[in-house]
C-alpha cells in the first residue's frame, strides 16, 4: 500500500514518555508507603497521629495514589510509547502532552492535600472533590483530543488490537467518570451527587467496577499485545482471539457492577446481572491471559533468565487468577462470607499489586534502557526486586484471604438452632484477625522494598545513559488509504441505522406505558424481520462496514461506545428514572435535621464508611447482629449513600438510639475505654472544633431540590435549629455527667447523625401518589423496575 | 421476619434478555474473528515488532 509513498524521518515525543514513567513510579512508592502506614493503623491506633493522618483519610489516599497516580501515570507512558511507534506517528501536539503531563501532576498533589483535609465526596474511588473532578475531566480530554489527532494522521493504516483497547478506556473512563460525579455545588469544596441511596449505590458501582475494568485493566492489556510480543521477540499468540478478547471484554465488564451490592436492598433483577455477567467475563479474561501465557510460545526459557519477561508473565498470571476469582466472589452464596471482609481487599491487591504492578516494573524495564540509551543499570537488582515483589504479594493476599475467611466464617457463624449468633462481640473477631493485619504490613513492606529497588536501578541507568528520543524513517501515507469512512459513511448504513433503531423499538417496550410497549415491541419484531431480510440482500455492505474497523478508527469508536453505553443504559435508567414511591418498600427515611445533616458531612468527611456499612443484608447473621434488613426507602434521601464496602467495624444502620449520647462521646474520645480491643481511631479533634454553620443553609437548599422534602427555612431558622438541638444533646450529656461540651462542636452534630440512623417512617406504597417525575413526558409503569417489592411480606 | 417474598417481575427477564444479547455479540465477533483472512491477522500480529 506504501510502495510509493514518500519517506521522512520522524522523532518521537519520548520525553513525555519518560515523564510520566518517573511520575509512576515516585507516586507508586508514595501511594504504597500510604499503603503500609494505613496497614500499619489497623494495628497500632497509636499511629493515628493527627487528624490528616486518621485512618478514614488517609486510605482513599492510598487508594488513589496507587489507581490515578501510580497506575494512570504507567499508563499513559506505555499509551504514549506504544501509539507511536503502532500510528508511525509523533504525537500529535507536544502541548497537549505537556498540559496533559502537568494537569495530570496538579490533580494529583490536589487530591494529596485535600483527601488528609477531609475534603471528600464521600464515594470510594470517586472522593476527589468537585473542582478536581472538572480539572480530570479536562485533561482527560485533552488526553483523548491528541489520542485521537494521532491516530488521524498516523502512517500506518491498521489499527492495531492494542490501540483498540486504549480507544476503550479512553471514551469509556470519560462515561463512567462525567456520570458518577454529577454532583451540585453547596461551596468551592463540597458538592452532594445527585444520586441518592440505591441510585447512588448502583451508579457508583457502575463507575467503581468499571474503573477497574477500563482504567485497569484495558489500558494494560493494551500494554500486554505491545510490550509483551516486544520482549519476547514474537508476535502475540492469535490475532483471532485478540480481537474476541477484545469485543467480548468491553462488552461484557460494563453489565457487571452491581456484583458489588449483592445480598442487599439492591433488586434482585439488578443482582442476578450483576452475578450472571460476572461469571461470563471467565471466558474473555482468561481468553486474554492464554493468549499472553501463550505468545511465549518456543521462548519460555526467557522466562529463567530474563527479569522483564519475568515480570510480564508473572503479571499475566495474577491478571488471570484475579479475574477468576472476581467471578467467584460475585456469586451470591459466595459473596455472603467474603463481603465486607478482607478477602475482597486481597482480590484487589493481586490485582493491583500483581497485574498492575508487575506489569508496570516489566514495562518499565524495558522501557528504560530504551529511553535512556543505554544497558539497565543492574539485572541482579531487577531480579531481585521481582522476587521480594513476588514473596510480597504472596505474604499479603494469602493473609488477607485467611483473615476474610476466618472473620466472614466468625461473623456469620449462628448456633444449631439458628437463633443467635456464636460471635455476639464483634471485637471477638477483630482481634482473630489481628494477626493476619500484621503480615499485611510484612507482605505491603517487602513489595514497597521492591518498588525502591526499581527505583534506584532505573536512576542509576537513567544517570549512566542520557535521553534518547527514537527517530525512524516511516513511509507516509496517502489520505485516501485510511480512515476512508467519515461521519456520513459511519453513521448512514444499515448496521447501525438496524441497531439504533433496534435498540430503541425496545428500549420503548421496556419504559413506554401500556398499549404503546406493546405497540413497540411490535415494531421491534417487524424491525428485526426486515432487519434481517435486507442483510440478506446486501451482507457484503455489513461485512464491508466492519472489516473497515480494523482501518478507520472513527467507526470503531462509535461501535465500541454503544457497546459500553449498552450495559450502562440497561442497568441505570430504569433504577433512576422509577418513581421513587414504589421502591421504598414498607419504610422511608426521615430527613436529616440541619445539625444531623452537619454530622453527618462530619461522618462522611472523616472516612467513617471506610470501615463501617450501613447496609443490613438480607441474611440471618446480619440480622441478628445488627437488626432488621435494610430497606432501600431507608437511605432514599442519603447525598452520598453510604452502604460501604468494608467493615473494619460493625454495622451502623441501626446505630441510632441503640446507646446514649454519654457512649458516643466517651467513644469517640477514647475507643478502647468503651470496646477493648478497638483498633478505631480517637477524635480528640471533634471535641474541640466547631461544625460549619455557614454552609448549612446552602446545603439543605441543594438537598431539596434534589428532592429531600425539608420545609422552607430561612438561613437563621436552619442555624437556629441547629444549635437548638445542639443545646439538648449537651443537656442529655451533662445528665449523663458528660459536662463541657459545646452545643456548636463537631462531637455534638455527629452525635446527633449517629443516633438519627435506621429512623424511619412507616408508609403504605398503595397509598402513595403515582408521581410523574418531572421532564418524564409519560407517566412510569408503577411495576418498573421492581414492582414485586410493593408486595414484598416483611411481616 | 427473615424472610422475603419475591414475586416475579417483567424485570426478572432482563439478565436473560442481556446475556442473549451479549451470546449473539459473543457470536458474531468469534464469526468476524474467524473470517479474518491469515494474511491480514500475520499482518496485523507483526506490527509491534516491525521497527
Amino acid at each position: 500500500m506504501t510502495t510509493n509513498a514518500t519517506k521522512i524521518t520522524i522523532e518521537f515525543d519520548d520525553r513525555t514518555v519518560r515523564r510520566f514513567m518517573i511520575a509512576s513510579i515516585i507516586w507508586g512508592i508514595v501511594g504504597m508507603l500510604a499503603g503500609v502506614f494505613v496497614a500499619s493503623q489497623l494495628n497500632f491506633h497509636q499511629l493515628n497521629l493527627a487528624s490528616w493522618l486518621s485512618f478514614g483519610r488517609l486510605r482513599p489516599l492510598h487508594t488513589n495514589a496507587v489507581i490515578f497516580a501510580f497506575v494512570g501515570n504507567m499508563m499513559f507512558s506505555g499509551i504514549y510509547y506504544s501509539t507511536q511507534r503502532l500510528c508511525k506517528a509523533r504525537m500529535a501536539s507536544d502541548l497537549l502532552s505537556n498540559i496533559h503531563f502537568w494537569g495530570w501532576q496538579l490533580i494529583i498533589v490536589s487530591a494529596a492535600i485535600t483527601l488528609p483535609l477531609g475534603l471528600t465526596r464521600g464515594q470510594e474511588y470517586a472522593e476527589l472533590i468537585w473542582p478536581i473532578n472538572i480539572a480530570v475531566a479536562l485533561i482527560w480530554v485533552v488526553f483523548a483530543v491528541n489520542f485521537f489527532w494521532t491516530l488521524a494522521k498516523r502512517n500506518e493504516p491498521s489499527l492495531y488490537v492494542a490501540l483498540w483497547f486504549y480507544i476503550a478506556t479512553i471514551i469509556t473512563i470519560a462515561m463512567l467518570y462525567i456520570v458518577n460525579h454529577l454532583s451540585i455545588p453547596t461551596s468551592w469544596t463540597h458538592s452532594y451527587t445527585i444520586f441518592a441511596g440505591v441510585q447512588n449505590g448502583l451508579v457508583q458501582w457502575w463507575y467503581g467496577h468499571n474503573a477497574v475494568a477500563f482504567f485497569l485493566t484495558t489500558p494494560i492489556l493494551g500494554i500486554m499485545y505491545y510490550f509483551l510480543p516486544k520482549a519476547v521477540e514474537r508476535p502475540v499468540y492469535s490475532y483471532r482471539l485478540s480481537i474476541v478478547h477484545f469485543w467480548s471484554l468491553v462488552f461484557i465488564y460494563i453489565w457487571a457492577g452491581p456484583h458489588h451490592l449483592l445480598n442487599t436492598a439492591l433488586p434482585k433483577w439488578l443482582q442476578m446481572l450483576g452475578t450472571f455477567f460476572s461469571l461470563m467475563l471467565w471466558a474473555p479474561s482468561w481468553g486474554g491471559m492464554l493468549n499472553g501465557l501463550l505468545t511465549l510460545r518456543g521462548a519460555w526459557d526467557k522466562l529463567r533468565t530474563d527479569p522483564i519477561v519475568k515480570f510480564l508473565i508473572a503479571g499475566v498470571t495474577f491478571y488471570g487468577m484475579s479475574t477468576f476469582e472476581g467471578p467467584l466472589l460475585s456469586i451470591r452464596a459466595v459473596n455472603a462470607l467474603s463481603h465486607y471482609s478482607d478477602w475482597t481487599i486481597g482480590h484487589v491487591h493481586a490485582g493491583a499489586m500483581g497485574w498492575n504492578g508487575f506489569m508496570a516494573a516489566g514495562m518499565f524495564y524495558w522501557l528504560t534502557p530504551r529511553l535512556y540509551g543505554t544497558k539497565l543499570y543492574s539485572t541482579s537488582l531487577a531480579n531481585f526486586h521481582f522476587w521480594i515483589g513476588l514473596i510480597g504479594i504472596l505474604v499479603y493476599v494469602g493473609s488477607m484471604w485467611v483473615s476474610g475467611i476466618m472473620q466472614g466464617l466468625m461473623l456469620n457463624a449462628t448456633t444449631p438452632d439458628g437463633h443467635a449468633l456464636v460471635y455476639p462481640n464483634f471485637i471477638e473477631t477483630l482481634t482473630a484477625i489481628r494477626p493476619m493485619m500484621a503480615f499485611r504490613i510484612i507482605g505491603g513492606s517487602l513489595y514497597l522494598l521492591g518498588m525502591i529497588i526499581m527505583a534506584v536501578n532505573i536512576w542509576l541507568t537513567a544517570r549512566k545513559g542520557s535521553p534518547v528520543n527514537e527517530t525512524r524513517e516511516v513511509a507516509v501515507i496517502e489520505t485516501n488509504q485510511r480512515d476512508t469512512m467519515g461521519l456520513k459513511e459511519t453513521f448512514l448504513n444499515d448496521p447501525i441505522a438496524c441497531t439504533f433503531a433496534g435498540l430503541v423499538l425496545i428500549l420503548g417496550w421496556l419504559f413506554l406505558p401500556p398499549g404503546a410497549d406493546i405497540a413497540s415491541l411490535v415494531c421491534a419484531l417487524v424491525f428485526g424481520v426486515l432487519a434481517v431480510k435486507r442483510f440478506q440482500t446486501g451482507h457484503h455492505r455489513w461485512s464491508n462496514w466492519y472489516d473497515s474497523l480494523l482501518t478507520n478508527w472513527l467507526p470503531f469508536t462509535v461501535l465500541t461506545f454503544v457497546a459500553v453505553a449498552l450495559g450502562g443504559l440497561i442497568q441505570i435508567v430504569p433504577t433512576v428514572l422509577v418513581n421513587r414511591a414504589t421502591n421504598v418498600e414498607d419504610r422511608i427515611q426521615q430527613p436529616y435535621t440541619p445539625l444531623e445533616l452537619a454530622g453527618r458531612d462530619i461522618y462522611v468527611s472523616e472516612g467513617c464508611y471506610n470501615c463501617h456499612s450501613q447496609m443490613i443484608r438480607t441474611m440471618l447473621p446480619d440480622v441478628l447482629r445488627y437488626g432488621d434488613y435494610s430497606r432501600l426507602g431507608e437511605s432514599i434521601y442519603d447525598h452520598p449513600y453510604q452502604w460501604g464496602s468494608k467493615r473494619t467495624g460493625p454495622d451502623l444502620a441501626r446505630e441510632g438510639g441503640k446507646y446514649p449520647h454519654s457512649w458516643h462521646y466517651d467513644h469517640m474520645k477514647d475507643p478502647r475505654a468503651i470496646s477493648v480491643g478497638s483498633n478505631m481511631p480517637a477524635y480528640p479533634h471533634l471535641f474541640t472544633e466547631k461544625f460549619d454553620q455557614g454552609t448549612l443553609w446552602k446545603k439543605i437548599g441543594v438537598l431539596t431540590r434534589l428532592g429531600v422534602p425539608y420545609p422552607a427555612m430561612s438561613e437563621t431558622e436552619v442555624k437556629t435549629k441547629a444549635v437548638e438541638q445542639g443545646i439538648k444533646i449537651v443537656q442529655e450529656l451533662e445528665t449523663q455527667s458528660r459536662a463541657g461540651a459545646m452545643p456548636d462542636s463537631k462531637i455534638v452534630a455527629l452525635i446527633a447523625y449517629l443516633q438519627k440512623l435506621g429512623k424511619y417512617d412507616l408508609v403504605d406504597p398503595e397509598q402513595m401518589p403515582l408521581a410523574k417525575p418531572e421532564g418524564v413526558p409519560f407517566p412510569l409503569k408503577p411495576g418498573i423496575p421492581d414492582g414485586y417489592r410493593t408486595s414484598a411480606v416483611t411481616k | 421476619m427473615y424472610k422475603r417474598l419475591i414475586y416475579d417481575s417483567a424485570l426478572d427477564w432482563v439478565p436473560y434478555l442481556a446475556f442473549g444479547v451479549t451470546a449473539a455479540v459473543f457470536l458474531l465477533f468469534i464469526i468476524r474473528a474467524i473470517k479474518l483472512r491469515k494474511e491480514s491477522a500475520d499482518k496485523l500480529s507483526q506490527l509491534p515488532l516491525d521497527d
